[in-house]
């Protein structure tokens, strides 16, 4: 896929010149494309205003009140703000949270864009291919994965058996508050599924004749996976990279459903939507949730940007070729 | 060609699948099938467990049932406090279906306009939409229920869709966009000086070549719908509007004791459909894309 | 269609939706207090009448509900009842949205964790006007309804009671070569039996154990506090300090010094299933009315009840825990209708043969009647009847951040279990937390 990134403010390719024939087609254009942009977006507009703007401005607003969800909201400035800093809890969530980033992200785009190389070396039964990979992201999502998961680990499981057979200590993972990330990584890997679809489509977007060309020129399999494969698939790996690291900070599902909504044990499984979630709904401190809602906000929003930021260096956008 | 080089390249030709089996494809496709024996054991796992009586399953890692029963399956078809399994499972459809026409169509709309069509504010909107994604769901889920409670809809589906048909979901705006800025513009240019208008442009242009984002978008959906919990615990309060999930977490709680085969057995048999639909439109995502004309 | 028109209408457009989710987020900032429902009416048996009922559980009791309220829709035709159920957890995250946009049902189970929110801030009606009337009392012991109080006024009515119980499986004991408890045990020769199991058992397949690591267990912690001369709350502050806890939770370090319960690590492995029914510990303490639950395990243990222990007569801390209580909405406009309900539920004889005692001990007698007991219900009662005799303690109040202190103390104890802190460090966490939480 030879797609640019949106770097904003975005840079629109020019106009190719058009001879000034008449200044009132052009400027007739401008309106179609005007009014065009605005009925397009028209949805997108309504589903803003209506259900995202109005209760992001009031979790926002929320952030500065003590909110017990029973009475009126009492404004209190930036004590929330205050009391995180000092939350032991709060900072083994952002310490189990960044792990789980930092660690599981680049490891679950690897095992996705492994499995999109294989698929797309495949034609005989790719069809079926491609089911069979993608059904553990099916399983992943159900809420029968904490049983299923849990029972990979247990003492004298198949992961418990192979550790042994490679010399390691026997032991099973569950309940051993160190191995719970682990744990917990390796079921995001397990779920590569949708990024690896991702991956594919871009894949079968890179035009055979590049390969073709480097053949000739006599370059192996390497250097061709280097040179072609992973520049041209550079936008699809940055918008991967991108989605599944703010998916890894929001992480909640897998949390919630692993742990049996506690979590535990000792806090190994305690991310930062789970917190939030626990000071806001069960607590009562909904006005303590949502600060952690922004200051999350803010933390991705810097990453977001670093990460546009840095395409530049490293994302090879195909349509600007020549300029 | 070595098995290195099938990796990194592209396959073109169809007719090379009606070539004999070479060795080394054999073997290649041995070991894939092995990774997917490692990958797959959890699944296998799951399906084998649910004929396994309840107190079989937890504690215990067997592969293979020591005593096959179809108790899970009946508990799990029988439905819970008096709603059947079939009304869960209709629901969790009609709900998917409408979230997967909602979203592809609103979205490739919505994308339409940040990727091809030039317009005052146009920045700050993807700005904006970029940032809906950042914000964690908790937080807005009180005030947009207070929205939808002073709006009349509680307890019906509305809720649940309206959001779809309307955008909400900037990940696949945002995958349309990036799929959208890969096509041409020449391929604009030249529907303009035939004489179409945005509208046509969209239509007849943007949305074939799309399929790919499209079925994508689609498969995302339908699955995130069907598994989505909060959503329908919120708003659907009569037992008769419930979906699948809600009807899986009832079987276990501690509260009361836990029923983890049915659940399994339940969760199995939802597996089913969404599982059917990946098969039937897989094909779609790479399909179309390699054939389309995209050296102008 | 110019565009100055289409921008009027973009205009317009943008405007109804502004004040639209305007008039949503005024409601929420303002958290307007609607006025209390009407004052209390009999109730109309001729109005045509729809009631939201909501409560938790699993499947064996929805259909249970679902057969009462058949019964009931029955006996009043004009009354329709809108049933809605679902898991604890998820129960309390459906309600609590509801209460933040007070659109809670007329009538909804209530748990003492968060009777002193909905109570204290008034969205669930004071029942003290029905009750006597619309919604007898006089089966109930007195101190069972006083225990849905908050500030004087009782939120919401018990529907039935538990007892905490120690559970003996007395064959694996006498199979391990272990003694039979008999009457009163003492905390010591408690430990002493758990660790005596544990090391005959260790060579059992699968290796069996005395116990769990019973300082994780709120409500025995609150049995203790109360032997201790000690009380939970206190004039609505806490009735003892970290000492103490640490005291308590420093039983965790010398029960697993000692090898007298389960690790944490098998424990939890062990999760979904109940160590007692799958027979891999031969002692537990837990509410009376589980006994059903936990001879139905994996292993189908043959358990006694017991009383938990006690070091002197006459001070056994123990008192009767409400149970699925049950609350009007503030914002319900059939409060008469509900009340009826409730009474219904709670002292209606069929329920009671409905439900039998898998809510627990029904609260009132007249429901307890109905029950056809069974050999399991039939020890319930019994040791029902005899802890009665000794109930010298009282239940905790109902105070805000109850749920939350109760579900801290069972994370941090866990914590300890694990070896992670220490249990002063622990008891300083619960502490800090509980501090924040009380006000």
């Amino acid at each position: 896929m030879t797609a640019d990134t949106l770097t904003p403010p975005v840079t629109t390719p020019a106009e190719p010149p058009i001879p000034q024939a008449a200044p009132a087609r052009r400027n007739r254009r401008k309106w179609e494309d005007i009014r065009a942009g605005y009925v397009f977006l028209a949805p997108w507009l309504v589903g803003f205003l209506l259900l995202t703007a109005g209760p992001m401005v009031a979790s926002l607003y929320l952030a500065f009140t003590d909110y017990n969800l029973f009475t009126a909201p009492e404004w209190v400035g930036f004590d929330n703000f205050i009391r995180l800093w000092n939350d032991p809890d709060y900072l083994k969530a952002w310490q189990v949270t960044g792990v789980y980033v930092l660690v599981g992200t680049p490891l679950k785009l690897a095992s996705a864009l492994g499995v999109a190389l294989i698929l797309n070396a495949i034609f005989r039964g790719s069809g079926f291919y491609r089911s069979a990979f993608y059904l553990p992201s099916l399983v992943g999502a159900s809420v029968s994965i904490a049983v299923v998961w849990k029972a990979m680990f247990i003492d004298h499981g198949p992961v418990d058996s192979v550790q042994q057979i490679l010399g390691f200590p026997a032991g099973g993972w569950v309940g051993d508050p160190e191995k719970t990330m682990p744990m917990l990584i390796l079921l995001a890997m397990w779920q590569f599924g949708g990024p690896m679809v991702i991956f594919l489509a871009g894949l079968k977007q890179v035009p055979q004749e590049l390969y073709e060309a480097a053949s000739v020129d006599g370059a192996g399999p390497i250097r061709k996976f280097g040179a072609i494969t992973i520049p041209m698939l550079s936008p699809v790996i940055f918008f991967n990279l991108l989605l599944e690291t703010i998916n890894a900070f929001q992480v909640f599902a897998s949390a919630y459903i692993i742990s049996g909504g506690t979590g535990g044990p000792a806090r190994s499984t305690l991310f930062y939507t789970l917190y939030l979630y626990f000071r806001g709904f069960r607590d009562f401190q909904m006005g303590y949730a949502s600060a952690m809602a922004w200051v999350l906000v803010l933390v991705i929003a810097v990453v977001t940007v670093i990460f546009f930021r840095s395409s530049k260096l490293w994302v090879h956008y195909a349509g600007d070729e020549g300029r | 060609m070595t098995a290195t080089q099938l990796l990194v390249t592209a396959p073109g030709i169809r007719n090379r699948a009606r070539r004999r089996w070479t060795w080394k494809e054999v073997v290649f496709h041995l070991a894939v099938i092995a990774i997917l024996v490692v990958i797959l054991y959890p699944v296998a796992w799951m399906i084998l467990s649910t004929f396994k009586p309840s107190a079989e399953i937890l504690g215990n890692a067997e592969l293979l049932p020591r005593e096959v029963t179809l108790a899970n399956y009946e508990k799990a078809l029988g439905g819970i406090g008096g709603v059947s399994f079939w009304s869960f499972f209709q629901n969790s459809t009609i709900l998917a279906v409408l979230s997967v026409i909602g979203t592809v169509l609103s979205s490739a709309l919505a994308a339409y306009a940040f990727a091809r069509v030039d317009f005052p504010g146009r920045t700050a909107f993807f700005g904006i939409m970029i940032a809906t994604l950042l914000l964690p769901f908790h937080v807005v889920i009180i005030p947009q229920y207070i929205v939808f409670n002073a709006l009349g809809m509680v307890n019906t589906f509305t809720p649940l869709l309206l959001g779809k048909f309307l955008a909400t979901e900037a990940f696949f705006v945002f995958l349309m966009v990036q799929f959208m800025r890969g096509l041409p513009r020449e391929l604009d240019e030249a529907a303009r000086i035939d004489g179409a208008g945005h509208y046509r442009t969209f239509a007849a242009i943007m949305l074939p070549l799309l399929k790919p984002a499209l079925v994508t978008s689609a498969i995302f959906t339908f699955i995130g719908s069907w598994n989505d919990f909060f959503g329908p615990l919120l708003y659907l309060k009569d037992p008769d509007l419930y979906t699948l999930p809600i009807a899986l977490r009832l079987f276990v709680d501690q509260s009361s004791g836990s029923d983890y085969g049915a659940q399994m057995a339940m969760a199995v048999l939802a597996l089913i459909p969404v599982f059917l639909f990946f098969l039937i439109f897989q094909r779609y995502l790479v399909d179309g894309v390699a054939t389309q004309g995209l050296k102008g | 269609m110019t565009s100055r028109a289409f921008k009027n209408r973009t205009h317009r457009g943008a405007m109804i939706a502004a004040s639209i989710l305007a008039a949503g987020s005024l409601a929420i900032l303002t958290g307007c207090a609607r006025g209390s429902a009407e004052p209390a009416a009999t109730a109309d048996p001729d109005e045509e009448v729809t009631l939201n009922f909501a409560w938790w559980g699993d499947a064996s009791r929805a259909e249970r509900y679902e057969a009462a309220i058949d019964l009931y829709e029955e006996k009043n035709p004009n009354v329709t009842i809108q049933t809605s159920f679902a898991g604890f957890g998820d129960y309390w995250t459906a309600r609590n949205t509801e209460a933040a946009s007070r659109t809670l049902p007329d009538v909804f189970q209530m748990d003492l964790a968060y009777l002193a929110e909905y109570g204290g801030f008034q969205h669930v009606l004071a029942l003290d006007d029905y009750l006597g009337e619309a919604i007898s009392t006089d089966g109930i012991e007195e101190s069972l309804v006083q225990s849905g109080a908050v500030d004087g006024k009782i939120y919401g009515l018990a529907s039935s009671s538990s007892t905490l119980a120690n559970f003996y499986n007395e064959p694996l004991l006498s199979q391990l070569g272990v003694d039979v408890p008999e009457g009163q045990i003492t905390w010591d020769e408690y430990d002493r039996l758990l660790a005596d199991v544990t090391a005959a058992g260790a060579a059992s397949s699968p290796v069996v154990y005395g116990s769990l690591d019973y300082s994780q267990y709120f409500w025995l912690f609150q049995i203790w506090l109360g032997q201790q001369g000690l009380s939970f709350i206190e004039d609505g502050e806490l009735g003892f300090d970290e000492a103490d806890l640490a005291k308590w939770w420093s039983k965790s370090n010398e029960l697993q010094a000692a090898g007298s319960v389960m690790p944490p690590e098998r424990q939890a492995q062990l999760e979904g299933v109940d160590a007692l029914g799958a027979a891999e510990i031969a002692a537990d303490t837990s509410w009376a009315n589980f006994l059903a639950r936990f001879s139905e395990g994996p292993a189908a243990p043959e358990l006694t009840l017991a009383m938990p222990p006690y070091d002197e007569a006459g001070n056994t801390g123990m008192f009767l825990k409400p149970g699925l209580m049950l609350s009007i909405a503030a914002n319900s406009e059939h409060p008469a209708h509900a009340a009826d309900f409730i009474d219904f539920l709670v002292n209606a004889p069929e329920v009671g043969a409905i439900f039998g005692m898998s809510r627990g001990v029904p609260a009132s007698s007249t429901a307890a009647d109905g029950i056809e007991a069974n050999e399991l219900d039939e020890k319930i009662l019994a040791f029902q009847d005899e802890a009665a005799q000794h109930l010298d303690g009282t239940a905790p109040p109902a105070v805000r951040g109850f749920g939350t202190l109760e579900q801290t103390f069972v994370a941090i104890s866990q914590d300890v279990a694990y070896g992670a802190s220490s249990p002063e460090e622990a008891a300083a966490r619960w502490f800090a937390e509980a501090e924040v939480v009380l006000g």
